[in-house]
């Protein structure tokens, strides 16, 4: 029973995460919900022996989605374009910049724990609502509003400590 | 203030790194999500039926802005189960209970089929003077028993069922009739209260209909009887509950039936001259 308790709570927390990553490369609903229901049934068939959970399945959803092209007999460099760093399109000073905001955005220092990190995701990364991220969560709205906006000045803060002093220059 | 949420949003986009997600796919996630995980569990061989509940539980609490882990959502449908079963229960045993009532009722109040009278001085056969008024097959429930179930219908079905069995309800009998009456049965009271009852009603009727034409059942004078009044006085919660019938003995149907309730002892006297009066009434025609 406590297995079932704990990946239902993970699958529960991560399941819009993967879904919105396999829906950004597959552009599919329905296939999309059916890779991720492949890689959260091998999360359950391993879960005793996961550690990172959130490692685990965006490592597991690149395979999945590639098995998944394979079988429809795509070619294997058009399968490893789905994957394709954007940040290659960035250039000099640009990439730099790139590169501490994503080190702020993943740094765990701004969550108080997972769960707070998949709202960051869903709400900044994902464009997902107020509302629709409440309801993927099991949270009110406000509840929401008031955590993301703490995340939120939390971020700016360290990007200021990076030598970032005027944040709106970056835009 | 400054908006720090709209600030880092304008960032991640220009930087590249949102991956925005159309507001429909938002919604299928959130659509999709309690099937997805039960699609997880019947591939890897694991879904029972008993999760079905807890789950849905799981997945609509979180809907409406709460927390709860699957093994508590799994201990709110065990008892939810377990009060839905006892209020079903619950339910099933009251209504059996009231059609058994029911059922009872109609057997007692039913056909009004009887031709032949047979009369002793006792009080066995007054309750077959009761039963046979109601054309009852068998006897073993006591007049009081019988009462009880009168007064517990008699709004409804007892007038309604009488009513239909005569085609002129309010018939006047001629004066010449004679009337009998036996004595009242009673149920959780005194039987003195029974008695006066009984007295009270007769004596009134015979001041107004003459004493000759009044007859007293148990003392056995039972030739010649055109009308028979019976009837009962039986306590019902805090009221004193009094139902009397008059019966043309020609025909054996009830022509008349009338219950009055009394608060107290003190009332009965009251109800008695009430009942009287409709009686005589259905008797003599109007005083």
């Amino acid at each position: 029973m406590n297995k079932h308790n704990k990946f239902i709570d993970a699958y529960s927390n991560y399941f819009p995460i993967v879904l919105s990553s396999i829906y950004s490369k597959v552009g599919n609903k329905e296939d999309a919900s059916d890779i991720a229901q492949e890689v959260f049934l091998r999360l359950f068939q391993k879960f005793d022996n996961v550690e990172n959970v959130r490692r685990w399945l965006f490592t597991a959803l690149k395979l999945v989605i590639k098995e998944f092209y394979r079988k429809k007999n795509m070619n294997e460099v058009d399968i490893d374009n789905f994957f394709n760093d954007i940040s290659l399109t960035f250039v000099n000073g640009f990439r730099d910049t790139r590169i501490i905001i994503s080190e702020a955005i993943e740094s765990m220092d701004h969550f108080k724990d997972e769960k707070e990190r998949i709202l960051f995701d869903l709400i900044a990364v994902n464009n997902f609502s107020y509302s629709q991220a409440a309801v993927q969560l099991g949270m009110t709205r406000r509840q929401v509003v008031y955590k993301y906006n703490q995340i939120a000045n939390s971020i700016i803060d360290y990007l200021r400590s990076r030598g970032i002093k005027d944040v709106e220059d970056l835009l | 203030m400054r908006d720090s949420a709209a600030l880092l949003k304008k960032i991640l986009g220009k930087y590249r790194l949102e991956v925005p997600v159309p507001e429909d796919i938002q919604q299928y996630a959130a659509a999709i999500k309690r099937t997805v995980l039960v699609d997880v569990y019947k591939s890897a061989g694991s879904y029972t039926v008993i999760m079905g509940i807890p789950l849905r539980i799981y997945f609509g609490v979180k809907k409406i802005g709460f927390s709860l882990s699957f093994v508590q959502s799994a201990f709110v449908a065990a008892f939810s189960s377990l009060a839905a079963v006892s209020l079903l229960s619950a339910v099933m045993y009251y209504t059996a209970v009231n059609i058994h009532k029911k059922v009872i009722n109609d057997k007692y109040i039913g056909s009004v089929s009887e031709k032949k009278l047979s009369i002793d001085n006792s009080e066995t056969g007054q309750a077959k003077i009761i039963r046979k008024i109601h054309s009852l097959p068998g006897a073993d429930a006591s007049i009081a028993q019988e009462d009880n179930k009168i007064a517990g219908i008699r709004k409804k079905s007892l007038s309604e069922n009488i009513k239909s069995d005569i085609p002129a309800l309010q018939k006047i009998i001629p004066i010449n009739k004679y009337v009998g009456v036996t004595d009242f049965t009673v149920e959780n009271l005194d039987r003195k209260i029974s008695l006066s009852v009984t007295k009270q009603i007769r004596e009134n009727l015979a001041a107004k209909y003459g004493n000759e034409k009044i007859i007293e059942i148990n003392t056995g004078k039972m030739n010649n009887i055109d009308l028979m009044i019976a009837g009962s006085v039986g306590k019902l919660g805090n009221k004193i509950i009094i139902s009397v019938k008059l019966v043309d003995m020609q025909t054996s149907r009830i022509i008349f039936v009338n219950d009055e309730s009394a608060d107290s002892e003190a009332e009965l006297r009251d109800k008695c001259n009430i009942i009287s009066g409709k009686i005589a009434k259905e008797i003599i025609g109007a005083q």
